[in-house]
């Protein structure tokens, strides 16, 4: 049995891809709009700008490079899409150079000079600017090709990494120098490098590399002397995310790279990661979406839970009963009582109770109460019909004519055969329930799920309903997997079949 | 005497199936005719302009409030519905019941008549439409999985149970976010998203109970093709399960609507939001509301229950609480 359970629950992974899978296509629907004018920025930022499963053309450093000289060259001088190119080459930085530079051969003689100069910026936040060589039209094409002949040999991943290590733990102007020199090139290292501090003693070093990311890519995210460990964990958690969408503008993608770009550079591929090793990311309003999550999800499962059981501790004897006096009174005074709470529907059960007034005296316990009322219904009618077929059986009238009381035939007769449903049952209604909740939850002001939900909707936060899809497929296998070991455990025939199931299976 | 005609019989002497079925079509016929019943407009008109049939359904551009059509057909012969106020179309707030307003109006002055007859319908059509889809998908996918078997039946198999769990609020969230326009169409694609499951389900346990049947193998042996031995012998047998599901799930899923309408994202007009309006204190209004969900979701409860308990000949059987008496005879 324990086999078969930890078997199914397997089932949660190609349940929680598929999920997503669909989820993420059908939120892809959501519009996006972003105001402001870096919004081509933004949109980078946030991966619109990938397409959603497939990347079969990743861009990288290399690519952006080529295709921003290409377009400076090609637009006539002082136009805005000139301006726009050397930008994009002036974002591009250092990591750019190894694909610029050593083409300028190849090139008319007009055109270099037009690149070269528009690497001027660069050399001035490189701070290897001489005598205003790089903005001389005349001196910029050699003053580049003198530095690439001295220092291209720099321009390699390895020495790039242990210029970073070597910055981290000294942090002597010398050692800032040489990456400085590098410019966008050290981002990678740099980014490898920051960590979360756990002390104050930790935070030289951390401080160094992110003064230097800010630097070179001009994103005002630094740390201070006074930042405390907590600021500066949230401030490497931005530049991590920042980094996660930025990454293949400075970093050229190979081989196997290049080949695991075709997912990984997706919204889908970029959301995956986000998810797993951002902790999920951030909502709408900026905060940690796991952090919220467990905080609600405490406050819906405690109505939740107490609700179910609540309910089918009122149910089950109340279906008995009910079945026991078939068609008289007070099966129908059972059906009526159970009815009406049920056809009042957690919305007026909830707003009713609102307006008594019993939401402000523990509106947690009466949250329960009224979802034990509104749940109670469906469980009571199924151990009615489980248990009636289950009173005409020949044992039954076997056990009477034995001389059995009403409540023995019943209970150690009847409801062993017909109680089964009912408890497996308890745990398929675990989803069902949770619109009731989400009710219940909205009428008494709980801060649990339902209310972030209803939040997200209206922001369209595709984050929170993205996570909250995937916590659903989770929920979802969690009670298969229960119901069938619930079966298994009380019904030894069911234990059978179950087994059986699998042995054909395979 | 075929067991159809037994089934015929039980149900038509139960009481439960006389007054579920009774009051359902009442409903089906409110939802269906609301222009007949309660519209600003007229059903018939004729006059200078001609004839005009229903203009509420097929011009509903050219009368745009109440005023306007009573403007327009001032000097026409005309049958107007049985309430002449539209279910939004506004006059004097919280009157009592009266001839023009046979329910009274709402805060808003809005005719509570008009409001849940026009709610029948987004009810009835949210659950016929999703149910429609559930029944059709599930059905076809549980009979090719049941019926093909191996490697198909598993591919529909987990999705299926994994569904059949899964929480609808989180779907009707998700199409929400999608569509916030709060049309009836998007409401029910997503309740059937997540109500296929269970039909798929019972449906493939038939099929694969009655695959092997002599029955079936004499239909093959036969001649007969998969189509027609799946059609005629096969799916016959899983259409008892489904219609008893089919009718449960009706209640559920207006229930659902009215839990969905209160936290905002409903479906318009429907009772749902009427029941919400009880958040600003006002009665009126739910009361309504909560008096036709509950004829609604008892009517199909009760029809519900008798049919299922009308297709178990065992319990059928087994009259009043007779087994016990029976079995102190014994």
């Amino acid at each position: 049995m324990l086999r078969y359970a930890l078997r199914r629950v397997l089932w949660v992974f190609p349940s929680v891809l598929g999920v997503s899978l669909i989820a993420f296509f059908v939120l892809s629907l959501v519009p996006v709009e972003i105001p402001g004018d870096d919004s081509g920025a933004m949109r980078h930022f946030r991966f619109l700008d990938r397409p959603l499963f497939f990347n079969l053309e990743p861009s990288d450093v290399r690519s952006r490079s080529l295709q921003a000289v290409e377009a400076l060259t090609n637009a006539p001088e002082g136009s805005a899409e000139a301006q726009l190119a050397q930008d994009e080459l002036v974002r591009l930085g250092g990591a750019a150079l190894p694909f610029v530079l050593p083409p300028f051969e190849d090139m008319t003689p007009a055109k270099r000079v037009r690149v070269a100069l528009a690497l001027a910026p660069i050399a001035e936040r490189m701070g290897i600017e001489h005598r205003g060589e790089p903005n001389d039209p005349e001196q910029a094409v050699t003053f580049w090709n003198r530095f690439w002949q001295s220092h291209g040999t720099e321009f390699h991943a390895p020495t790039a990494r242990s210029a970073v290590n070597r910055y981290a733990r000294y942090g002597t102007e010398a050692r800032a120098l040489e990456i400085t020199r590098l410019d966008t090139f050290a981002l990678p290292a740099v980014m490898d490098a920051i960590y979360v501090p756990q002390s104050a003693e930790e935070m030289p070093p951390l401080r160094r590399l992110l003064a230097m990311a800010s630097h070179v890519t001009g994103r005002k995210d630094r740390i201070g002397e006074s930042t405390t460990p907590a600021e500066a964990k949230s401030a490497v958690e931005r530049w991590r995310r920042w980094w996660l969408a930025f990454e293949t503008d400075y970093v050229p993608l190979t081989g196997a790279s290049r080949a695991a770009a075709f997912l990984l550079e997706t919204r889908y591929g970029k959301w995956v990661f986000e998810t797993v090793v951002l902790r999920l990311g951030k909502d709408a309003l900026g905060r940690p979406l796991l952090d919220e999550l467990v905080k609600r999800a405490r406050v819906t499962a405690v109505v939740l839970l107490a609700g179910l059981a609540l309910a089918y501790f009122l149910a089950v004897p109340l279906g008995i009963a009910s079945a026991y006096r078939r068609g008289l009174l007070l099966d129908r005074g059972i059906a009526a009582s159970v009815l009406v709470p049920y056809l009042l529907s957690p919305v007026l059960l909830g707003l009713l109770a609102f307006h008594l007034g019993l939401a402000s005296v523990g509106p947690g316990l009466w949250a329960s109460v009224l979802l034990a009322a509104a749940l109670s219904a469906e469980p009571m009618r199924q151990q009615r019909t489980e248990l009636m077929p289950v009173l005409v059986q020949e044992y039954i009238q076997a056990a009477i004519a034995r001389g059995a009381g009403p409540l023995r035939v019943l209970v150690m007769h009847g409801l062993r055969n017909a109680a089964i449903p009912v408890i497996t049952r308890a745990t398929m209604e675990l989803p069902v329930a949770l619109t009731a909740c989400f009710v219940l939850e909205q009428a008494f002001g709980l801060a649990g799920i339902g209310e972030a939900t209803l939040q997200a909707i209206q922001h369209r936060d595709t984050g929170w309903l993205m996570t909250l899809s995937l916590c659903g497929t989770v929920w979802a296998v969690v009670a298969m997997v229960l119901t069938d070991v619930t079966y298994g455990l009380l019904d030894p025939r069911m234990r059978h079949t179950l087994m059986l199931l699998r042995r054909r299976r395979e | 005497m075929r067991h159809r005609d037994r089934f015929r019989k039980r149900l038509s002497h139960s009481f439960r199936m006389r007054t579920g079925a009774l009051v359902l079509a009442l409903f089906a016929l409110a939802a269906v005719f609301a222009e007949f019943l309660a519209a600003d407009a007229p059903v018939v008109a004729w006059g200078d302009r001609g004839v005009v049939v229903l203009p509420a359904v097929f011009r509903p551009a050219a009368y745009p409030s109440r005023e306007a059509a009573e403007e327009r057909h001032k000097n026409d012969t005309a049958i107007w519905p049985l309430v002449r106020y539209g279910p939004n179309s506004v006059s004097e707030p919280s009157v009592g019941m009266s001839l023009a307003h046979p329910l009274g109006t709402d805060m808003h002055g809005r005719d509570l008549y008009a409001r849940l007859v026009h709610g029948a319908r987004a009810a009835l059509l949210l659950a016929v439409a999703a149910l429609l889809f559930a029944v059709v998908f599930g059905s076809l996918l549980g009979a090719f999985a049941g019926y093909v078997g191996g490697f198909w039946d598993e591919v529909v198999a987990r999705p299926a149970e994994l569904v059949e769990t899964f929480p609808a609020i989180v779907v009707v969230a998700v199409v929400r976010a999608v569509y916030p326009d709060q049309a009836v169409w998007s409401l029910a694609v997503a309740v059937a998203a997540v109500r296929w499951a269970e039909i798929a389900r019972l449906v493939r346990a038939e099929v694969i109970r009655f695959g092997g049947a002599e029955f079936v193998e004499a239909a093959r042996a036969l001649g007969s093709s998969h189509l027609r031995v799946l059609r005629h012998h096969i799916l016959p047998h899983a259409l008892r399960p489904v219609i008893v599901t089919a009718l449960f799930a009706v209640p559920s899923i207006v229930l659902l609507e009215a839990a969905v309408s209160f936290l905002g994202f409903g479906v318009r007009g429907s009772w749902g939001v009427m029941l919400a309006e009880a958040a600003s204190g006002n009665w009126r209004a739910p009361l309504c509301a909560v008096l036709a969900l509950g004829a609604l979701v008892g009517a199909s409860y009760l029809l519900a229950d008798a049919v299922g308990e009308a297709l178990d000949a065992r319990v059928a059987a087994a009259s009043r609480s007779a087994w016990w008496a029976r079995g102190k005879k014994a």
